[in-house]
């Protein structure tokens, strides 16, 4: 391209200075608007800071719905397993208990198939049919030889108390494991921490840890408030559950032999008594009377010392197996009160639990910072 | 055609703040798209310059009638010469366009049109009695652009020296580059990728110069950290202007000249 042929071209100046001047008009817009406007920024949402100890983690408000539904279903999943693990330590430990209980049975039979025994049973029935004695002696008896206080609620109350501290610690384990979970499945919207200095983040921020320990802070509470001791552990609630289902199973297994025994006891007593008595007095001359007294009270005594010993031989394994299974018996319905108060406990925790994730992840859904 | 020429160099300038403006709201697609064009417009720019040259090589070695005048006049293989350094600064214009944030700068890049061209049509005149009439238009636009880059350039690290930038002063590298990606957002996770990329960079030189450079005016470093700064802006403005001088390449006026 030569000067010569530029110089040809039709356009001419007054074209030339028409775009010149159209340029010039452009080129004023142009600055206008550029003073003006600022770029356009694109961000993929409303966004939720998450600070977890000294990380931090950015998430769209839509992942806070995510979080929230994780948060429930991890705390209730844990809940369950939990109690699938306390209820078998549960077990075993009022199993250990009833263990301790059960050692005492010989020691309850020695004095059932006492003269002692015997002669106040007979005496209290006797004093609680005249309305001078309440019912109940031998329930009462049981609960002091296989239930003595304070072992029996000592045992029952650490029992209690471990259950309390093993849901608390399940509780931290629970909490720990969400926080890692959690850490886990933010760790590809990690940012880094604001710059020393830096002006506070203007967008809602949620942080774990504040919610775990608004959790820890009430666990306490609910777990020691939940798990007291039951009514049926009482001692004499559980003495006397003991002794009816022993003495309904007894009354089964031996049916009138029991009745008979006692009939036949107190017909031989009076036979032994009367015949012993004369018998070996008759030569007293005057001291005969009081002679045969006392020959009489001793053949009563040895007469039922001998009954008893031969009931004993006879029956204190039926009386004994009675007494296990109405310690059977107690020992479930212990079980089912302490799973019971552990499942409310659990329950009052889960309940707990979605009040917490409800109070902190609402305010975030709607772009509000929690104070 | 200086008029012509201005027109066409403002209409570039303001097609680049439009891609400024909305380069983060636009879709991976369009984002190539405007690469490509910036491409083609550089390329055309680089294979004209290029092909001015060898024109006149072949003018002094080549005889006239032989058929290597038109074997050697330059084809695909100037093109993808031309075409490979475009595409990466291209590349570097369009991220630079994106970032370029302060509006002074824009006004300076806009009112450069009409210096350039000014400057272009004085020089030609001055030049045209002395350069052979071939090379005129090249050479009045290389001595313009330079005068103007320069000038531009000059504004650029001004203005850069007179930005504010965060404290990285108490901060660890890794935070310091890590906080300046955090601040990118693009709807394109391309244009995002880049633009952290460069925002890296941003956080290693401020940080570098944060740290290494406690004593302002003494220190070799500061001297070194200004260079990058000043490294970076004449890649900017040198690509700026390859893409001016493609624009006038394909719209058909830039061999005229300003008469």
């Amino acid at each position: 391209m030569t000067a010569a042929r530029a110089d040809r071209l039709p356009a001419g100046p007054v074209t030339d200075r028409l775009w010149a001047v159209a340029s010039l008009v452009v080129l004023a817009i142009l600055a206008v608007l550029v003073t003006d406007t600022v770029q356009r920024n694109w961000t993929p949402g409303p966004r939720i800071n998450v600070q977890l100890g000294e990380d931090h983690y950015r998430v769209e408000a839509a992942e806070a719905e995510s979080l929230e539904t994780f948060s429930r279903a991890y705390f209730n999943t844990g809940s369950e397993a939990a109690r699938t693990v306390l209820q078998r330590e549960l077990e075993a430990g009022v199993a250990d208990t009833f263990d301790e209980v059960r050692a005492r049975l010989p020691e309850f039979a020695d004095w059932y198939y006492s003269l002692g025994g015997e002669y106040s049973r007979l005496s209290m029935a006797a004093l609680a049919r005249l309305n001078l004695a309440e019912d109940g002696y031998v329930a009462g008896r049981v609960a002091e030889i296989l239930f003595p206080e304070p072992a029996w609620e000592t045992a029952l109350a650490r029992l209690s108390a471990e259950a309390a501290t093993r849901l608390q610690a399940q509780g931290q384990a629970l909490r720990e494991g969400w926080l890692a979970e959690l850490a886990r499945r933010l760790e590809p919207d990690r940012v880094p921490a604001p710059l020393p200095g830096g002006g506070s983040t203007p967008i809602p921020t949620f942080r774990p840890a504040a919610f775990s320990e608004a959790l820890q802070a009430q666990e306490q509470e609910i777990f020691a408030a939940r798990l007291g001791l039951s009514t049926v552990a009482a001692a004499g609630v559980a003495a006397r559950v003991a002794w009816q289902s022993a003495a309904a199973r007894r009354a089964a297994v031996m049916g009138r032999a029991a009745g008979g025994r006692v009939a036949g006891r107190g017909i031989g007593r009076a036979g032994a008594a009367a015949g012993g008595g004369m018998t070996a007095c008759a030569a007293a001359g005057p001291y005969a009377l009081g002679c045969a007294v006392v020959a009489g009270a001793v053949a009563w005594l040895a007469t039922d010392w001998v009954l008893l010993r031969v009931d004993e031989a006879l029956h204190r394994d039926t009386l004994l197996a009675a007494l296990e299974h109405g310690l059977a018996e107690v020992e479930q319905q212990v079980q089912v009160a302490m799973l019971a108060a552990h499942d409310a406990a659990a329950a009052a925790y889960r309940e707990h639990v979605d009040e917490e994730i409800a109070m902190t992840f609402e305010p975030l859904r709607a772009g509000v910072v929690r104070p | 055609m200086t008029g012509r020429d201005l027109f066409w160099l403002v209409a570039a300038t303001a097609l680049a703040w439009l891609f400024h403006l909305y380069v983060r709201l636009l879709p991976t697609a369009v984002v190539a798209g405007c690469w490509a064009l910036l491409t083609g417009a550089i390329a055309a720019g680089l294979f004209r310059r290029a092909a001015i040259r060898r024109r006149a090589l072949l003018a002094v070695y080549v005889a006239p009638g032989s058929p290597w005048q038109m074997r050697l006049r330059g084809g695909i293989l100037m093109r993808l010469g031309a075409l490979v350094p475009a595409g990466f600064l291209a590349l570097v214009l369009a991220l630079g366009l994106a970032r370029l944030e302060p509006s002074t700068a824009w006004l300076a890049l806009a009112v450069a049109m009409p210096v350039l061209v000014g400057l272009r049509r004085l020089l030609h005149r001055r030049l045209a009695p002395h350069v052979a009439a071939d090379y005129v238009p090249l050479l009045s636009w290389q001595a313009a652009a330079l005068a103007t880059g320069l000038a531009l350039l000059g504004v650029l690290v001004a203005l850069a020296a007179r930005d504010v930038y965060p404290d990285f002063s108490g901060v660890s590298l890794e935070r310091a580059a890590w906080h300046m990606v955090d601040q990118q957002h693009a709807r394109s996770a391309l244009a995002q990728a880049l633009l952290q990329g460069m925002a890296a960079f941003d956080g290693l030189r401020l940080w570098l110069a944060q740290q290494l450079m406690p004593t302002p005016g003494t220190s070799v470093l500061q001297l070194l950290g200004w260079l990058l700064v000043f490294a970076e802006g004449l890649l900017f403005v040198w690509s700026y202007l390859l893409m001016a001088y493609g624009v006038l390449t394909m719209v058909g006026t830039h061999d005229r000249g300003a008469r």
